[in-house]
């Protein structure tokens, strides 16, 4: 039985079209909790709670944070691939440029603003078309929870967006992109766009300086460090790279996010399935996903490693310097394992050098004399390089600090598809940002519309009625409890972000 | 003779109109094929570049169209999408121009009738028959085969359409006169109404060779194994997980359209041929 | 008896041709067509309908219908896959064009030596002003001149076979290439349309500032005063068509509304400024049409003809003159905000199209123009234009016509059946239309500026699982592109034989 990746196989339309027809793949590539929940309410995903604990890939094996995006209703559905979480990259020479100190691990929105007006004043030339900002993006979600506002109550069983905090975070974006002029314009909610992989326009404007800081997870690093080593092919200063968090009001977050896999419940496979999620869970998966710097490792005991924390560079193209046969490649592969396994090993705080890991082998065709010039040649490729993982040294601990500390994962309703109610809040957002519609017009709209759309959904679903009266009365003892001024039982509250804000504020009862 | 203008030597008037005309030709062109160069220029820049102002490559990076073949089984695809499309082509001519014969050219009950139920069926968006079709597939075990690719294609409401309108233009006369010498229906077809229709049946070749190798939707829904792959699907590829490979997504676009061009500059010619026969004769 | 064989005889060689194409066309085509159609009655689900959820699905009459019409977002997709398709006029225009330079003689008389040195010479001059202004300036200017003096060599080799590649381009890359790459266009901070818009705006801006107000403003009330000119242009016209027994009474209502529209959704939507502008639009296009019918009245049909009669060409002319009016507000609207923008701290912003909800739309719609001009409907002209007889041009050179005379009078009427399916053609996939593109480009945003009904039927139908609902939405869109096709068919056939 071998094993097939295919990367051009996540289409949703496509996983829909054949998951309902019986003929899915038989592991499917999840890009969120919202999506899990939508295969899972077509009854596309297979539970594999019992199977996670026979193979040691349980829910105890990732971020706490996470388990609200990997199962429902305790039943564990899915295992993440890579877990990512968005933070401000930073480039501490744009500001030094102007005589401004970085931001350094986090800022609330009073220091954000006073640095974003700063930098803009500084930066752009008096009379000229602004060309120059503080950051390309803000979240309105996590801005609007930084105020104590989540997108639904605390059972989830009713948006909350026109709150205070959410019309809050429209407001101060509304703000500051048209009176402050510390935001540009086109800044779009879209964080998943077709052009998000290669970080998009907004990385090149970042590393030219337009855009002071901006936001995206730990796996844009794959296409900075391209970025950077094309500075050092053309002989310019590296980047001096940092990261900082959202900007909040009260209660500082972060939302954590992951790609994972599930299991297709029509497979034939099912058995070999859960082999695959077993092996995101193994060491050398997480490992591989540490050095690549693509996002988080799907277990965080693996961001508490020296090569995580101070990662040295990867191992360079070895066809181009070594030219081996096609024969040769069990060979490669070999050493490469080794390598790493070396270079995970490598006491960063003493002098160390490149010449001291495993060499690369030999090639049939070279002779001693060319083999010590590819030698050399791999030594000072690696040495080059060198360079820009030691100026990520110090970033990456920031990364795991919020992920699992400030972190918490998406609110999903049971009563409305995430993506449906998405959908309504961006229009909501980019009519506002297009002036048709007040900020907090806009809060009122995307909060009506997906309230009608839970009504819709109930309407058409009275399986589901049974379940959303019991969460009303829910969400009445919690008011009440509110209202009294006592704690409420951690229990009755479904909303991973509430438990988390319930907690923070000292209103949570914690149930034993 | 004594009639005929004064030659004037040099450049004559028909030459300024003539040189005017590849003025116009060119700007015209020129906008029309800008973003084409703008994608050739792309497949040769390393990704750092992509984002950058300068359409112009700083470090030409040729190695991109030898990347495309590392990365993806590049030629599978390309033989894939070329059989799929030259079967489609095929099949649809043919059973287009029968059926176009058959409403343009004969006389029975209902005929426009069920022509017009033919215009129907274009009328509803192909999307909602996606799932009750993709049904049919299953049912017919032609998931994930290169038939469940051709054969749905190759009966096209379109193509019959237009071969219609383009055999409704040949005069009357010509059946007549063959119904005369005895000719069958079928001879009429072969020999009269098909060469006739060239121009109609090229243009339709040329139409639907290009729809199909550039279909996405179906391709991607209907096929599951990497090595059925067309194009454009297999293209997502360049989309990945890793972040989108723009410029090698470009060259191997740049790559894929060479089919398409060598088959429009073979056919163009064709089509005009053909046509001024046409004419001559009709 | 023998009439009756015969008719026996007439459909089974008829339906014996049809066969090979009927049989597939029953299995993939009608089949999933007929299942539709009983979806959009019904409450299918995907979340709650499939083989792995088999609730019982129940029908619900015409709910999914009612519901349809009463949602706001509906009306909205539907107003934008109309306003997309005022671009077929445009893009049926363009491919015309296109196919007529295409199908003149280039070859210069028996003087290609001469084409050439004329080519040559361009090329010196190009790479000469290359030396001169040039190696300073961007690559982007090298870039031009070159690709134009390639296609101009080019040109005058191959002659009308590498214009027509040239031309057919921008078909070769259609999908999803040939949507990012426009995207990458239209980004308006590092997309290269801003950055040449950039430095024109800047000049524009101090020619603004300088400018008193007033005058500008003046510029707004110029271009409501041509629309309304358009307006009772269009409706003289077609009233003298009319009295010359050219156009019939039924066949004047449609177009009218058309010539009316803009006046109408301007006022109604209060897109303009001030209370007066939309009073003054409102007032002026009814006393036009009221002037128009009592004119009409007045002077009775001189020519009485039947009532459906020339409906094709006015339905045309006052579509176009509907878009130019569409334009001309437009412009008036910009010209009106001018001042105050360009008073803004860094003067007038290129438009930031795909983000806009008011730039969005007609972003697409260049997309699609630039696509239309050489695409098929352009091979289909040219096909049909080197059919064009040749002595029908040397008659009316004889009369003495002049050009756009012997384009009116000979070409277009010969045209006739090629416009007609590139007509019905076009109104079809328009508003079938717009899905891929807002698949991969915009996500039908910003605000729904660009979901087009397709695209609504694909979100409901793969990101809701309503798949009921989104086959009723499918059909309503199939009733109303049946309603327009038939319309065609029965105006524009006889057009085409007239």
């Amino acid at each position: 039985m071998e094993l097939r990746l295919d990367t051009a196989n996540r289409d949703p339309s496509k996983m829909i079209i054949q998951g309902v027809s019986g003929v899915g793949g038989d592991t499917w590539d999840v890009f969120s909790g919202a999506g899990m929940r939508f295969f899972h309410s077509m009854g596309l995903l297979e539970p594999v709670t019992k199977q996670a604990k026979e193979l040691n890939y349980g829910l105890d094996k990732t971020f706490p944070a996470l388990v609200p995006e990997l199962s429902i209703d305790g039943e564990q559905y899915m295992f993440p691939c890579n877990v990512t979480t968005n933070l401000y990259w930073v480039n501490k020479a744009t500001f030094r440029k102007y005589g401004m100190e970085p931001p350094s691990g986090t800022w609330d929105i009073e220091t954000f603003e006073r640095m974003g007006k700063e930098f803009t004043k500084k930066s752009n030339p008096p009379g000229k078309r602004r060309s120059y900002f503080i950051t390309n993006r803000v979240d309105a979600y996590v801005l609007g929870r930084s105020f104590g506002t989540s997108q639904f109550n605390e059972t989830l069983t009713r948006s909350t967006l026109n709150a205070r905090g959410y019309t809050k975070a429209l407001e101060l974006i509304y703000k500051w992109t048209y009176e402050d002029h510390i935001l540009p314009t086109a800044a779009d909610m879209d964080a998943f766009d077709s052009e998000a992989g290669e970080g998009g326009p907004e990385l090149y404007l970042f590393d030219k300086g337009n855009y002071a800081t901006f936001l995206k997870g730990r796996w844009v690093l794959i296409r900075l460090r391209e970025q950077q080593e094309d500075r050092l092919l053309r002989n310019e200063p590296l980047m001096e790279l940092d990261v900082v968090q959202s900007m909040y009001s009260e209660f500082p977050n972060a939302i954590i996010a992951t790609r994972a896999a599930a299991v297709y419940a029509g497979s034939k496979h099912k058995d070999l399935a859960v082999y695959f999620q077993a092996f995101l869970a193994s060491e050398d998966y997480n490992m591989q996903i540490v050095r690549d710097a693509d996002a988080l490792p799907p277990n965080p005991i693996y961001m508490d490693t020296e090569a995580y924390y101070k990662p040295l560079p990867l191992l360079p193209n070895l066809q181009l310097i070594f030219k081996y046969q096609p024969s040769e490649t069990e060979k490669i592969s070999a050493f490469r394992i080794q390598f790493y396994e070396a270079l995970d090993q490598v006491d960063r705080d003493k002098p160390w050098s490149i010449s001291d890991l495993p060499r690369p082998p030999k090639p049939q065709l070279a002779s001693d004399a060319q083999y010590q010039k590819q030698l050399i040649a791999f030594d000072k490729q690696y040495n080059f390089t060198l360079p820009i993982y030691l100026n990520e040294w110090g970033l990456h601990e920031k990364f795991s600090k919020a992920t699992t500390t400030i972190s918490v994962p998406p609110e999903n309703s049971p009563f409305v598809l995430s993506n449906v109610a998405s959908r309504m809040t961006r229009k909501a957002y980019m009519a506002m940002m297009n002036h048709i519609i007040t900020p907090q017009e806009a809060a009122q709209q995307a909060a009506k519309h997906v309230n009608a759309e839970i009504d819709r959904n109930l309407a058409e679903h009275p399986q589901l009625r049974e379940r959303y009266e019991k969460l009303l009365a829910d969400q009445q003892e919690i008011e009440a409890l509110r209202k009294a001024g006592k704690k409420v039982p951690l229990h009755l509250i479904r909303n991973p972000f509430h438990q988390a804000y319930y907690r923070d504020q000292g209103w949570l009862k914690e149930t034993p | 003779m004594s009639t005929t203008k004064t030659y004037r030597p040099g450049l004559g008037r028909k030459f300024y109109s003539s040189a005017m005309l590849h003025v116009v030709l060119t700007l015209m062109s020129l906008g029309l094929a800008l973003p084409f160069a703008w994608m050739l220029l792309t497949s040769f820049k390393p990704l750092v570049e992509v984002q950058s102002d300068s359409w112009i490559p700083v470090r030409w990076q040729p190695s991109n169209y030898i990347e495309v073949f590392n990365v993806i089984p590049f030629a599978k695809f390309y033989w894939n999408s070329l059989f799929v499309a030259s079967w489609v082509t095929f099949l649809q001519v043919m059973t287009s121009s029968l059926a176009a014969f058959s409403f343009s050219r004969l006389q029975w009950p209902g005929r426009d009738k069920v022509f017009a139920l033919y215009l129907c069926t274009m009328m509803l968006p192909g999307l909602v028959m996606m799932i009750p079709n993709f049904q049919i597939m299953i049912s017919l075990e032609l998931v994930d085969t290169y038939t469940g690719l051709i054969l749905p294609a190759a009966f096209s409401a379109f193509g019959t359409f237009l071969l219609r309108q383009f055999m409704l233009t040949i005069p009357a006369s010509l059946d007549e006169s063959a119904q005369i010498d005895g000719a069958s229906k079928w001879r009429l077809y072969w020999d009269i109404i098909l060469p006739l229709a060239r121009p109609g049946l090229i243009t339709l070749t040329i139409f639907t060779f290009m729809g199909n190798y550039n279909s996405f939707f179906w391709p991607l829904v209907m096929i599951k194994s990497v090595e059925k792959y067309t194009l454009p699907v297999g293209l997502l590829f360049f989309d990945s997980s890793r972040g989108q490979s723009t410029h090698l997504l470009m060259a191997a676009v740049a790559m894929s359209v060479i089919p398409m061009i060598l088959l429009f500059l073979l056919l163009q010619k064709q089509l005009v041929k053909g046509i001024q026969m046409g004419a001559v004769k009709g | 008896m023998t009439h009756r064989k015969r008719t026996l005889r007439e459909l089974a060689t008829g339906l014996g041709f049809l066969l090979p194409n009927i049989l597939g066309f029953l299995t993939f085509t009608t089949i999933p067509l007929v299942f539709s159609m009983v979806l959009a009655f019904s409450n299918w689900d995907l979340k709650r309908h499939n083989m792995f959820k088999e609730e019982s699905i129940s029908f619900l009459g015409i709910d999914n219908f009612i519901r349809l019409f009463s949602e706001p977002d509906f009306w909205q997709y539907l107003g934008n896959t109309l306003f997309f398709m005022m671009n077929i006029p445009f893009a049926i225009g363009g491919s015309l064009l296109a196919a007529i330079l295409l199908s003149k003689d280039l070859d210069g008389g028996s003087r290609r030596a001469g084409l050439w040195l004329f080519a040559s010479a361009v090329m010196v001059a190009s790479l000469l002003m290359l030396i001169v202004v040039g190696m300073g300036s961007t690559g982007m200017t090298i870039l031009i001149c070159g690709l134009a003096s390639m296609f101009l060599v080019g040109g005058t080799l191959g002659r009308t076979s590498v214009y027509r590649t040239l031309f057919y381009l921008p078909h070769f890359t259609a999908g999803v290439a040939t949507f990012i790459l426009w995207k990458k266009l239209y980004n308006p901070y590092t997309g290269p349309i801003n950055q040449a818009l950039r430095p024109m705006f800047d000049k524009v801006t101090n020619v603004v500032v300088s400018t008193p107000t007033p005058m500008i403003q003046a510029g707004f009330w110029a271009a409501i005063a041509i629309a309304m000119g358009l307006l009772f242009l269009g409706l003289r016209k077609m009233a003298n068509q009319w009295r010359d027994g050219d156009l019939g009474s039924t066949a004047m209502v449609v177009p009218t509304i058309f010539l009316l529209l803009p006046a109408a959704v301007s006022f109604y939507n209060g897109w303009l400024p001030t209370q007066t502008a939309s009073f003054v639009i409102g007032i002026s296009a009814v006393c036009l049409l009221v002037w128009h019918l009592f004119g009409m009245a007045s002077s009775g049909q001189e020519f009485p003809c039947k009532k459906s009669n020339g409906f094709g060409s006015a339905a045309m002319l006052a579509l176009a003159f509907m878009v130019l009016q569409f334009i001309l507000i437009g412009l008036g609207l910009t010209a009106y905000h001018l001042p105050v923008n360009a008073a803004v701290d860094g003067g007038l912003q290129p438009p930031f199209w795909l983000t806009s909800v008011h730039w969005a739309k007609p972003a697409i719609m260049m997309m699609g123009l630039w696509g239309a001009i050489g695409s098929n409907n352009m091979l289909l002209y040219l096909a049909a234009l080197t059919n064009v007889p040749g002595d029908l041009y040397e008659a009316a050179d004889i009369d003495g016509a002049s050009r756009f005379q012997k384009f009116w009078n000979v070409t277009w009427p010969q045209l006739a059946p090629t416009t007609f399916f590139i007509v019905v053609m076009s109104m079809i996939h328009g508003l079938q239309g717009g899905f891929e593109m807002a698949r991969t480009m915009t996500q039908g945003g910003p605000a729904g500026a660009t979901t087009t009904l397709s695209y609504f039927i694909y979100t409901e139908g793969f990101e809701t699982g309503r798949l009921g609902y989104s086959s009723a939405v499918a059909w309503t869109l199939f009733a109303m592109v049946f309603t327009i096709t038939m319309f065609n068919w029965k105006f524009g056939n006889r057009y085409v034989n007239d």
